[in-house]
């Protein structure tokens, strides 16, 4: 029984590892691209998108990702639609990334201070150009450290694509212990993986934050 | 020894998320052991010494400034010290707020209270010290009694007080 | 091809439904409170003077700030079970969930602190309190009622992660789905029903906290700022 932890096993964690990052990325660029279109709609002028926005983020802000994940995946193979593990866990990360960024952002322009707002105004420029040109470039600078610190939840959340049995690295520590048995050894190697990925992002939000002279406190879903 | 020293602070320094009740029994309480009916008691008083009785249930951020820093004094005093200093503690009072706290201090003067004060208030000081102590830039420049402030002997004090700074 | 939904098939299993849902609420409720008190001890200890233990607390909070939460679940639940300790899935779900959460109230209970003025503490020093009364009325507390938003959101945030406990087989209400589903083929309603359930959890534990919120912070009540 069991064996010892080998070049292929370590290979095939790397491999899981690449996954892991290769799924925060859809998760990051699928999340950002609707969070953002989510940030606007929740500061629309007109009061239906404004409900509808803010019902979407309450949603599934009051929904854990694991649930979104089996909906996806189990949930709509049951009704007649099978889709891959990895186009499940990357449109439920998408939508669950979506919501939380979508707020982040919201914040981070509503947090651009209210001359601005109205200078923009007297300059007689659209409700479009001053957004585009006077909001959103402070907004970005606003939204960086907050943002950088997100994408440490996106990481992490990756993990649960592991229990639809997408093979990132995870998943590729479950495949490894279950030759090795050696559970505890195996789980804690890929939380060492796991930090090395992670914690560079969050001393780089850190220093962001310190550097923009604001301690904000960003909430971090486990 | 702490016990015997009331200090009041520039910036008052009073507990935002107690009422002015709590913020003065709380010392009572906690290191006198002092009942919480008599520490209320307490705090009754010590507000009518500073004119603030009606104040007893509000919190700091409903009080002016004075108002605040009156509170400040009254809870300094509930711990009945010896000894009382106050640093600085109408520079950030507008003049109006000033006379309010000033007044205060002076009904504490004749009460007898020991007080040992940091002030700019020349005009003030003047009136109700019995020595004064000219600092500046950290050196002791002349000591006395008030009257070193009508003739002063050092270029530091006697620019000090031609600035005008007695007029108050 | 005709999508068919049966709900009713499904919400016939109520009784599990709201078994699962009541043992989700106290899995987060005996986390919260044994998170809420390792998490404070943890800011209280990143404030050491000795460099030990602030270390250790900064460790700790880093640690499980870094890693994901499925991750520290099975590490604990091995890590005890090679330990000899033969403890039921829900006992380790707590243990686990409470390691987890009290590193964010850690982070979070710490910009509390750093949040008092340092002239508050001066005045107390005036009144000769005594270092542990300063802690408790002038740090603490007051810290407390500054981060609570904060800290209750995360709590919240827990509730639902939680349900991440269902892969060591902890009893909670996505282990009963999951039981469910496989018994009824009916997964499209049955996470449907749950994650209902979890909104309807969701919201009442922030009209608990706001609740409590009240009772606790009188200011806040008093003047309406709000909570």
């Amino acid at each position: 029984m069991g064996g010892h932890l080998n070049i292929n096993h370590l290979f095939f964690l790397g491999h899981g590892a690449l996954w892991t990052i290769g799924l925060s990325m859809i998760a990051l660029v699928g999340g950002g691209i609707a969070g953002f279109v989510i940030a606007l709609a929740r500061i629309s002028p007109l009061k239906s998108v404004r409900i509808a926005s803010g019902a979407y983020v309450q949603l599934i802000q009051g929904t854990p990702l694991l649930v979104i994940l089996f909906l996806g995946y189990f949930g709509l193979a049951a009704i007649g639609f099978s889709v891959s593990p990895l186009a499940a866990a990357g449109a439920s990360l998408t939508l669950y990334v979506a919501a939380y960024l979508g707020e982040i952002w919201r914040g981070c322009i509503e947090s651009v201070p209210k001359p601005q707002w109205e200078a923009a105004e007297g300059l007689a420029l659209s409700r479009t150009q001053r957004m585009i040109k006077v909001i959103l470039p402070q907004a970005v600078r606003i939204a960086t450290p907050p943002t950088v610190g997100f994408m440490v939840q996106i990481v992490k959340n990756t993990s649960l694509a592991s229990v639809v049995g997408f093979v990132e690295l995870m998943r590729s520590g479950q495949i490894v212990n279950n030759s090795l048995f050696e559970p505890f050894m195996v789980y804690a190697i890929i939380a060492v993986v796991y930090f090395a990925m992670c914690y560079p992002l969050s001393l780089l939000s850190q220093r962001l934050e310190r550097r923009m002279g604001r301690g904000r406190l960003t909430l971090a879903p486990a | 020894m702490r016990q015997d020293v009331g200090i009041v602070f520039q910036s008052y320094n009073l507990f935002p998320h107690l009422t002015i009740e709590q913020n003065i029994a709380l010392a009572p309480c906690s290191v006198k052991r002092m009942a919480a009916a008599q520490a209320k008691e307490l705090a009754r008083k010590v507000l009518a010494q500073v004119g603030l009785e009606e104040k007893l249930h509000a919190y700091p951020e409903q009080l002016s400034g004075g108002q605040q820093q009156r509170a400040a004094i009254a809870r300094s005093l509930a711990m009945q010290p010896k000894v009382m200093l106050f640093d600085e503690i109408t520079s950030a009072l507008d003049p109006e707020l000033t006379g309010e706290v000033l007044k205060v201090i002076e009904q504490l003067a004749a009460d007898g209270m020991t007080m040992v004060m940091v002030t700019h208030e020349m005009g003030f000081a003047k009136g109700i010290a019995d020595r004064i102590v000219f600092m500046h830039r950290g050196k002791v420049h002349e000591t006395g009694p008030a009257s070193i402030l009508t003739s002063p002997t050092t270029p530091e004090l006697t620019q000090f007080v031609g600035t005008g700074n007695l007029k108050s | 091809m005709g999508i068919q939904l049966d709900f009713p098939a499904v919400l016939e299993r109520w009784p599990s439904f709201l078994g699962g849902a009541v043992l989700t609420l106290e899995l987060a409720l005996f986390a919260t409170v044994f998170g809420a008190l390792l998490g404070t001890l943890a800011a209280v200890g990143r404030g050491a003077h000795r460099a030990v233990i602030a270390r250790a607390c900064k460790i700790y909070v880093e640690a499980i700030r870094n890693t994901p939460l499925l991750v520290q679940i099975f590490l604990v639940y091995f890590g005890l079970a090679s330990l000899g300790l033969k403890l039921s899935a829900f006992t380790v779900a707590v243990a686990a969930l409470t390691i987890n959460v009290g590193a964010y109230t850690a982070e979070i209970m710490r910009a509390g602190f750093e949040a008092i003025p340092r002239g508050q503490i001066e005045a107390a020093e005036g009144l000769a309190l005594s270092r542990f009364q300063i802690y408790w009325h002038i740090i603490l507390l007051p810290a407390v009622e500054r981060v609570y938003p904060a800290l209750t959101s995360q709590f919240v945030l827990l509730m639902l992660a939680s349900s991440v406990c269902s892969q060591i087989s902890a009893e909670e209400l996505t282990a009963v789905a999951n039981y469910i589903q496989s018994d009824t083929y009916r997964a499209f309603e049955t996470y449907i029903i749950i994650a209902v359930l979890y909104i309807i959890l969701s919201l009442v534990m922030r009209a608990g906290f706001w609740g409590l919120g009240l009772v606790l912070f009188p200011r806040r009540r008093r003047l309406g700022t709000p909570l």
